[in-house]
């Protein structure tokens, strides 16, 4: 019983329909109470001329049939007749009775447009992922075919296949955005002859004005944001941006996906890391090759006192320096460009690091200090704030750096470009020269030495035995001091006190000043390796990444950097 | 003379009463009936005015541009107040031109319209409407002849008593009304392929856009409104390749399209073969181009389909007549990949060129043929149309009919015995489907207390009939297909 009444409800669905009356479909049924049709309860299968009892009921409960239609179109004519001859049997009209529909014809030159056969396939055939438009998308009119005869060919004696010609128009109508592009834009676009892109370029505007619309037809799509384009019936296949409506297990299925995107998307970076991993590897095996190389070469040659070694060395050297302070010379160049006002400083792959211009902040081209630099004079009447100073910090001797306070306090040292931090006057000879890159390609190999090593101030250098200070051998001269270098010309110098976190201040010393040179054991000072980042980001990136840990000193130190910055 | 003039402007007057919106009995082609019918719309080419006429309980397809002679302007009904109202508003809405229309209001009432002696005079006047549009046609007309536009509209007609600034106050309030009303409904679901009552409602898409198609062999008109391309619809045919179905404006196009398209088939899996028959199936996400052109092509044909969103959710299977010229789209249907509500087709079509003769019943018992492989019932979308329907109605009577009568008769000579559920289950056929077949074929009665199936002998013969005639059918056994389970998917 149960049952029943649930499968008449089923049913029920069928009695929803009430708009029918003159319908044929409806049977009025006026019978007895019958019981609801049970789907799953055997039902006799009779013919007709088995059944001769007067009693048989059509079915009361199934009052009206469903047809599925729009209520509209339920009345029309053409419709109604053929259901009514159905019903009603009338058997021999209704094999002339049909719905018309609007005519169509067959076109007798079938054979001449669709040209050629297709191959048999004896097996289904299994479609190619995706047949891939490598053909122009646009297709010639008569008036093209005319223009590349009359124009192109006869009248400039030129030569251009059809099919370039398609080309060149799908090129220009696919890169037209809702501007039309220009000339020059074409050029960059098309590889064909330069006469070639004008003519074909001229006539495609001329065409493109006169139609007012795409030369390859499309379907409109919805533009974003434009309200007009929701109810143009010729908009058509806009994009489901709303999101499918997922049921609550579906929810976790989603939540799976995102993450799935994530591993993806590590997965990919731990790819390119491994990449660079196997790299570096095997140009350390390749040097290690040329190592054991040269070694058995000198076996060879029984060079035992590094004679041959060492006048191979000496002739190389310079190569390798000029090479050096050209490389030099291109990223302090870039430094500057970086550095100014209205450039358009653009790096891929810097990630936080990555040096946005914030809106409303102006940015100052650097000082240019080498015009009013004076060297002979220097340091002693500039302030210390837009001069290059001779600078050292508690371990490093800095050479000239220009000081500046950074977030927090902290200071930061802009270490002049290379080729400015040398002894005054040392090199006056090249310093007339104003072209840079002219000192370096016209001076001589022993001046270069010089210049490469003026890291560190003359006076210094016996005492100190910083015989080749260079910022970047560095760290394989003092190992016990873990130091990264900076290629730009800035370096950070934080200093702290490691119980308060307080930052001091380190004074810029001048280079004629009395100094001593203190060697402290152990401050773990860290300058950041970070090609071409600009100060503030290096200070930012300090503060929030894992490099904030290397401002921890300990507390003696802290002592002698506060001596030493009074002093 | 004088009697002449007014006779004649009589006349003229009866035929500048029609407006849009009005109904009158018109000529149908290619025969003596003169069904009422409504019009639509009014165009002037080359002089020569034209009037789109919708056949009043006749299908749209068969709706078209008809010249003066066929209309009988003797018994004009005018536009009814809300038809009226409505249809100005979906004008306004959706015309083309609805801001020229708009500005005419105020700029001609003044100087057409008699000052406020005619406004009064106009109320007592017996049978206004008709007077009123008869004037309104002739002042439109002038304005026409003056611009000398093609622009086949007719200026709103509003009450002459209503001063002009609120008429315009009224029309621009109707205007805003309207699109509020509309806003919040006006995406449509995102689940299914056929629209919404109503929403086809509007001027232009009640109104066939495409004159002519070329497909392959044939030269097709169209039946309903497509959004092909608006600078192709204005030609007098739109050339599509048979193949890609991509849409060109000439033979010559065509021509040059065709010795670079290398498709010989549609571009997806070839999953069922028997002799000539080829079903493809192409997944409405991967080709992407060729799922949008033949959903263009289908929409000239079919009413109710909808393009508004992407074909991303749809699966389509095209069936084809492979000659050495390559396989030749028959017809097609759709069908959503996960469907909530038990669909196993969304649209279905078969090419005008290819009706009735058998392909439409062939197309359905491939859903069906689909639906067993999937191992659940389906019913097509709806709403149906006419021709679904009858297609659907003849493939299902016969298709029970078969499960019926391949029952063995049980023991005893008794008489077979069937469950609704067996005949779901052996056709794929969902329950209400064969109840309601079982229903309006007679096939069901009540007897002595419980339900029997009763066959008559007509419908017998009609089923022996139609078996004969029906020589190609689907054969499972040529289809190489396995149902996916999409909502395990990404989609």
């Amino acid at each position: 019983m149960i049952c029943d009444i649930f499968f008449a409800s089923v049913i029920f669905l069928l009695f929803l329909s009430d708009n029918g009356v003159g319908n044929v479909d409806i049977k009025m049924l006026k019978t007895s109470r019958s019981r609801a049709l049970d789907t799953g309860r055997p039902i006799p299968v009779y013919h007709e001329e088995d059944v001769q009892d007067v009693d048989i009921q059509p079915v009361r409960g199934l009052q009206y049939v469903v047809t599925g239609m729009e209520k509209a179109e339920e009345d029309e004519k053409h419709l109604q007749e053929i259901l009514t001859a159905q019903v009603l049997g009338l058997q021999k009209h209704q094999e002339d009775l049909i719905i018309p529909t609007p005519e169509y014809s067959e076109i007798v030159d079938y054979d001449d447009v669709y040209k050629g056969n297709a191959r048999k396939y004896t097996q289904y055939i299994h479609a190619v992922p995706f047949f891939h438009e490598d053909y122009p998308v646009y297709d010639l009119d008569e008036e093209d075919v005319k223009f590349i005869k009359d124009e192109i060919n006869e009248k400039w004696k030129l030569e251009l296949s059809h099919t370039n010609f398609e080309q060149m128009v799908s090129q220009l109508e696919r890169n037209c955005g809702s501007s039309t592009i220009t000339l020059n834009e074409a050029k960059l676009i098309l590889k064909e002859d330069d006469d070639l892109i004008l003519l074909v370029y001229e006539y495609w505007l001329k065409k493109k004005l006169r139609q007012q619309h795409n030369l390859i037809p499309l379907v409109r799509s919805e533009k974003v944001g434009c309200n007009a384009d929701k109810r143009n019936p010729y908009v058509a296949f806009r994009r489901r941006f709303e999101k499918m409506q997922t049921r609550k297990n579906r929810k976790l299925d989603e939540n799976n996906y995102v993450m799935m995107l994530k591993l993806r998307r590590d997965l990919s970076r731990v790819v390119t890391l491994l990449g660079f991993l196997k790299k570096r590897e095997r140009l350390k095996k390749a040097g290690l090759e040329l190592d054991l190389d040269v070694v058995e070469r000198r076996v060879n040659l029984t060079d035992w006192d590094s004679r041959i070694i060492n006048e191979i060395h000496a002739s190389r050297k310079y190569k390798k320096l000029e090479e050096y302070a050209r490389n030099q010379e291109v990223n302090v160049a870039s430094e500057d460009d970086f550095s100014t006002v209205d450039s358009d400083y653009e790096s891929a792959d810097e990630g936080p690091f990555q040096f946005r211009r914030k809106e409303g902040v102006q940015y100052l081209a650097p000082t240019d200090w080498s015009e009013n630099e004076d060297t002979d004079s220097f340091p002693s009447s500039c302030s210390p704030t837009d001069k290059y100073l001779w600078t050292y910090v508690p371990d490093i001797c800095v050479s000239y750096a220009r000081r500046r306070v950074g977030r927090g306090g902290r200071v930061i040292l802009d270490r002049a470009p290379p080729c400015k931090r040398l002894k005054p006057g040392h090199l006056d000879n090249i310093f007339d020269n104003k072209d840079e890159k002219d000192v370096f390609e016209n001076s001589n190999g022993e001046r270069r030495d010089d210049i490469l090593r003026g890291i560190v101030h003359p006076e210094l250098e016996a005492d100190l035995q910083f015989v080749d200070w260079d910022p970047y051998r560095w760290s394989q001269h003092d190992e016990s001091q873990e130091v990264a270098r900076i290629m730009a010309a800035t370096s950070i110098v934080p200093a702290c006190n490691s119980s308060s976190s307080e930052i001091r201040r380190h004074q810029a010393t001048p280079p004629n000043s009395l100094w001593r040179r203190q060697r402290y054991s152990s401050g773990s000072m860290k300058t950041i390796n970070m090609n071409k980042v600009g100060a503030h980001n290096a200070a930012s990136a300090l503060i929030n990444n894992q490099f904030i840990d290397l401002f921890s000193v300990s507390s003696n130190n802290s002592d002698t950097s506060s001596t030493n910055s009074t002093s | 003379m004088s009697k002449m003039d007014d006779a004649l402007s009589i006349i003229s007057d009866g035929l500048s009463a029609v407006t849009e919106g009005c109904k009158l009995p018109v000529r149908m082609k290619n025969t003596e009936d003169w069904p009422k019918a409504e019009v639509i719309s009014i165009r002037q080419i080359k002089g020569v005015f034209q009037y789109y006429v919708h056949y009043v309980d006749y299908n749209k397809r068969l709706d078209e541009w008809v010249t003066e002679d066929r209309l009988d302007t003797r018994k004009i009904e005018p536009p009814t107040g809300k038809e009226d109202k409505s249809h100005a508003n979906t004008t306004v809405n959706t015309g083309l031109n609805t801001p020229k229309r708009a500005v005419t209001v105020p700029a001609s009432g003044p100087v057409s319209r008699p000052p406020s002696p005619g406004l009064e005079e106009s109320p007592i006047v017996t049978g206004p409407t008709v007077l009123q549009a008869a004037l309104q046609k002739k002042t439109a007309r002038k304005r026409k002849s003056q611009s000398s536009t093609e622009t086949p509209d007719t200026p709103v007609p509003d009450t002459p008593t209503l001063d002009v600034s609120t008429a315009n106050l009224n029309l621009s309030v109707n205007v805003e009304k309207k699109e509020t009303e509309k806003s919040p409904s006006s995406a449509p679901r995102l689940t299914g392929s056929l629209a919404a009552p109503g929403t086809h409602d509007d001027a232009i898409t009640r109104m066939k856009n495409v004159e002519l198609i070329e497909l392959g062999r044939h030269r097709i008109k169209p039946w309903y409104f497509s959004p092909y391309p608006q600078e192709l619809v204005s030609l007098p045919c739109i050339y599509i390749c048979e193949f890609c179905l991509k849409y060109v404006k000439s033979r010559t196009c065509l021509g040059r399209h065709l010795t670079k398209c290398n498709l010989k088939h549609p571009p997806g899996n070839e999953i069922y073969r028997k002799n000539s028959i080829s079903f493809f199936e192409i997944d409405g996400r991967k080709n992407k181009i060729y799922a949008q052109n033949l959903c263009l092509l289908a929409k000239l044909f079919l009413d109710h389909k909808t393009l508004y969103y992407d074909t991303d959710p749809f699966l389509f299977y095209v069936m084809c007549e492979t000659d050495i010229k390559g396989c030749h789209i028959v017809g097609y249907f759709s069908k959503e990949k996960e469907s909530s509500e038990d669909y196993n087709v969304a649209c279905i079509l078969v090419l005008p060129p290819y009706q009735r003769k058998s392909y439409g019943k062939l197309l359905i018992e491939f859903s069906y043929e689909l639906s067993k492989f999937e191992g659940k019932t389906g019913s097509p979308e709806k709403p149906l149309s006419d021709l679904g329907l009858l297609s659907y109605r003849s493939y299902w009577t016969y298709a029970i009919l078969q499960v019926i009568l391949n029952t063995k008769a049980g023991e005893d000579n008794e008489a077979p015995q069937i469950t609704i559920n067996d005949i779901c289950e052996q056709t794929s056929i969902k329950k209400e489907d064969v109840i309601s077949t079982l229903q309006s074929m007679n096939l069901i009665n009540y007897y002595k207390g419980q339900y029997i199936i009763c066959l008559q002998k007509d419908l017998l013969d009609k089923y022996q009939k139609e078996q004969n005639r029906r020589t190609v059918r689907i054969d499972s056994r040529s289809l190489h297909w396995t149902p996916k389970d999409w909502s395990k998917r990404s989609k």
